[in-house]
């Protein structure tokens, strides 16, 4: 059997999703120059602690748990339960290292997903009082990427950056408000000031139509 | 919900993994996509193509660097550490002590501890000690055996099992052949009661194997599927 992603038979349709994600790598590696690892390192690394290397454990959290602290911070917004989450994630990606080689997608999506669906679970395990709503938004305005990061990362989300250009600038917004922050429905409904029992209706439909434009353009 | 008869399956799916990715969804509805997703192939295809497509804004997030002390907790509690004097016996306490005795072995995996005084409370240290070095993998469990009532308890640390599979310990006689002590039973905190014939036998010497079975344990009585870890109980 062949290791590498890319040459499964084409007709296998995970490996059509995986060949996508592998341009989608060598695309995120040619604009982030500025990053002190690139993707294939990072993959690398993971590949060295799904064989139970601790050294390659420590490099890989020097290099990225500033990304995935930022990612507790931003949805959790509470420092001390955002270092709990870390400690927790690190436990998941040395346990899940392993897997890493059959999900698809890149390492550094791999980590942040790992840590975004945790952050999420803690936060709506948490139920968190709608009063906090407030306090969400202010604190997110405020997080603004930095330019010059953003200007790096704008080749590897220029696809979805147009498709998400043509829904409605609310929906729009939503999307991605929800994914950065971890918005729930119940938040979104408030920040949108649309009624709870229509707001997954009117996301759902600019969620199509964003997967619609994405088709079209694959 | 209202919009749902007005979406067809496909798209049906993708909305919701769609909603997965982002996160939307209430804490149930969430547990039980990700039940979906370890059983449905096409389902989870859909998430990692709406993953690939929303990593486009992971850069939003500002990197922070995390204070020191973090990934020191993270590797006590993964690799176990020198742990503090204490006054009454903590099997993770005892854990961490054991793994810092092995720290030149570190791929050795399962420990058992044998106190055959029986003073699990009294004693800071084991008297006998195996150590079950993994054959594949990096299996992690560590197992202690308190003579007194004939409880064993194997805790497994690192053991990502996504299928549902039984660990069966196997004690191995001078003969060769071996007999089953039982499952590891993850629900129980790894308890294994030895049965009196076998406290019998296990002494310093005999030697240990855990093999993976299916779901209940080995069908035949002898270890069917491949042994993940052995090793030989030892004094220290």
């Amino acid at each position: 059997m062949p290791h590498s992603k890319t040459f499964h038979a084409p007709t296998d349709p995970d490996a059509i999703l995986r060949r996508s994600t592998s341009i989608d790598t060598a695309i995120m590696i040619a604009a982030r120059k500025d990053c002190a690892l690139i993707e294939d390192e990072v993959a690398g690394l993971i590949s060295r602690v799904a064989l139970g290397d601790r050294l390659a454990f420590a490099r890989l959290y020097t290099h990225t748990s500033p990304k995935l602290f930022g990612v507790c911070l931003r949805i959790l917004r509470d420092r001390t339960d955002a270092e709990e989450a870390l400690q927790e994630i690190y436990i998941r990606v040395w346990q899940r290292a392993k897997s890493f080689g059959r999900a698809a997608g890149t390492a550094n999506s791999w980590l942040v997903t790992i840590a975004r669906n945790h952050a999420i679970d803690l936060i709506r395990a948490r139920k968190r009082p709608t009063e906090d709503i407030d306090d969400r938004t202010d604190i997110a305005d405020e997080s603004v990427p930095n330019p010059e990061t953003a200007m790096a990362w704008k080749d590897e989300g220029r696809r979805i950056d147009e498709c998400m250009g043509r829904l409605p600038s609310a929906q729009s917004r939503a999307v991605k408000q929800a994914y950065v922050e971890g918005l729930s429905y119940v938040e979104l409904a408030e920040l949108f000031s649309v009624p709870l029992s229509t707001i997954r209706m009117w996301l759902r439909r600019g969620l199509l139509k964003l997967r619609e434009c994405m088709e079209s353009h694959g | 919900m209202a919009d749902e008869s007005e979406l067809r399956p496909g798209e049906m799916d993708d909305a919701l993994a769609a909603e997965y990715v982002l996160g939307v969804l209430p804490h149930d509805e969430r547990a039980l996509i990700e039940k979906r997703i370890g059983s449905d192939a096409a389902f989870a295809a859909r998430v990692a193509t709406w993953q690939a497509h929303f990593s486009a804004f992971d850069p939003d997030y500002a990197e922070v660097s995390p204070p020191a002390a973090v990934f020191d907790r993270i590797e006590r509690r993964l690799f176990g550490a020198p742990a503090p004097a204490r006054t009454a016996f903590s099997l993770w306490g005892s854990l961490a002590f054991w793994r810092g005795l092995a720290a030149a072995s570190l791929a050795a995996s399962l420990f058992i501890f044998f106190r055959p005084d029986g003073a699990i409370f009294q004693s800071q240290a084991p008297v006998l000690v195996a150590e079950l070095a993994a054959t594949t993998g990096h299996m992690g469990l560590v197992a202690s055996y308190d003579p007194a009532d004939g409880e064993m308890r194997i805790v497994p640390i690192a053991a990502a099992s996504d299928n549902p599979k039984s660990l069966e310990v196997w004690l191995i006689a001078e003969d060769g052949r071996p007999q089953s002590i039982g499952l590891v039973d993850t629900a129980d905190k790894g308890l294994i009661r030895i049965s009196d014939p076998m406290r019998q036998r296990i002494h310093q010497g005999v030697s240990f194997a855990v093999s993976l079975e299916p779901q209940g344990g080995s069908p035949t009585g002898q270890p069917t599927g491949p042994v993940l870890a052995s090793g030989t109980l030892r004094s220290l």
